[in-house]
């Protein structure tokens, strides 16, 4: 259990999760429906937004796959955002600059490969739930496996696998490119002025908190892609329910139909 | 033969990230391009064609970052002065 011998990604993915977990309890500590406090407040809009544009691209049977997607949204936005703190103490007698010990955690590879394969394993579970384990495996011969007499299956089997196994690779890469391509252009600015040049590395701040958020939202969104191409039990037709409107989810939403009060209605009443 | 491999090394890894940049420029114009003039005609889409936007941006930009890493990695394997100096004087 020496903490020293801990890789620091580690520590400061172990860190992100402490973090989520502090800030929800001290959110979650006197739950109040009618006046919630500012922590629980923030918490509900950002999940509210977020589950809204979760649910056009989940298609139906979201509900049981929401608490992964925000979950994996919420660490890998905090992961992220852990790259922004400054900790970078002293250099080494050859001039270099010490290593920094708060970096993201999704800035080694082995972070972003374990959410991918997370989401990986999940997906393939999620397809032999809902079509079977035959209908899992003949879904890799594509759509339309024979034309005739013309085996089809010959061109999509080697495609549809390497197709499976190339989503999570390209999920981790993208991730870890491009916080770890924002980490060496944050160094990359901090060496072209003084150790102290600030305002440089600011501008590097200020778009690399919008990659942070970016990229998380994308890891989020491209597991409701996967997610809900291989849950549905139709067959290939699934992406018809890709960003299908959100009124028409809304509507059958549980808590629309608890009497929630509508702006078309609030429209109509006060024009 | 080893300053012809750290040679072609060198170029490879300068001409890794600028290539990919060029299709990405080109790809990432147009989407934003699309994006801009499909809002100017019907601003009441603008979430669904914003939030499309962004997953479409972070496509493109993914095929720029692999040419990016790709480059990082090659970077770690240039050799160091004290090398090229025993390789010089060989």
């Amino acid at each position: 259990m020496n903490l020293q011998e801990w890789p620091v990604y580690l520590i400061n993915g172990i860190a992100a999760a402490l973090t989520l977990l502090v800030l929800g309890w001290l959110a979650m500590r006197q739950p109040n429906v009618r006046r919630p406090g500012r922590m629980q407040n923030f918490f509900e809009w950002s999940t509210a937004g977020l589950t809204d544009l979760f649910r056009g691209a989940l298609g139906p049977n979201a509900e049981q796959h929401l608490p992964l997607v925000l979950a994996l949204f919420f660490y890998i936005l905090f992961c992220n955002l852990t790259g922004l703190i400054p900790s970078i103490i002293g250099t080494y007698p050859d001039g270099k600059l010490a290593e920094p010990y708060i970096t993201s955690a999704t800035a080694a590879t082995s972070t972003t490969v374990a959410l991918a394969l997370i989401v990986f394993f999940y997906v393939q579970y999620m397809g032999i739930k809902s079509k079977g384990l035959l209908g899992y495996l003949k879904h890799f011969l594509g759509p339309v496996p024979f034309i005739g007499f013309i085996p089809l299956f010959i061109l999509f089997l080697p495609i549809e696998i390497i197709g499976e196994f190339v989503k999570p690779f390209s999920l981790s890469m993208r991730l870890f490119g491009n916080i770890y391509g924002e980490d060496v252009i944050n160094q990359l600015a901090l060496g072209a002025g003084s150790h102290f040049f600030i305002p440089a590395q600011f501008v590097i701040n200020l778009l690399q908190t919008f990659t942070d958020v970016v990229q998380a939202f994308i890891f989020a969104l491209l597991t409701c892609a996967y997610i809900s191409i291989m849950s549905d039990t139709h067959g290939h037709d699934g992406h018809e329910n890709d960003f299908a409107s959100v009124e028409h989810e809304t509507a059958n939403r549980p808590d629309a139909q608890l009497g929630a009060v509508s702006p078309a209605k609030i429209g109509v009443a006060g024009g | 033969m080893a300053s012809i491999y750290f040679g072609l090394l060198a170029l490879g890894a300068a001409l890794a990230a600028p290539l990919a940049a060029i299709g990405a420029g080109i790809g990432e114009g147009m989407i934003f391009a699309s994006a801009i003039q499909s809002i100017a005609r019907q601003p009441e889409a603008q979430g669904r064609v914003q939030t499309l936007m962004f997953l479409t941006f972070a496509l493109v930009e993914t095929l720029f970052i692999f040419g990016f890493v790709i480059f990082l990695i090659l970077l770690g394997k240039l050799p160091t002065p004290d090398q090229l100096n025993t390789l010089i004087q060989k």
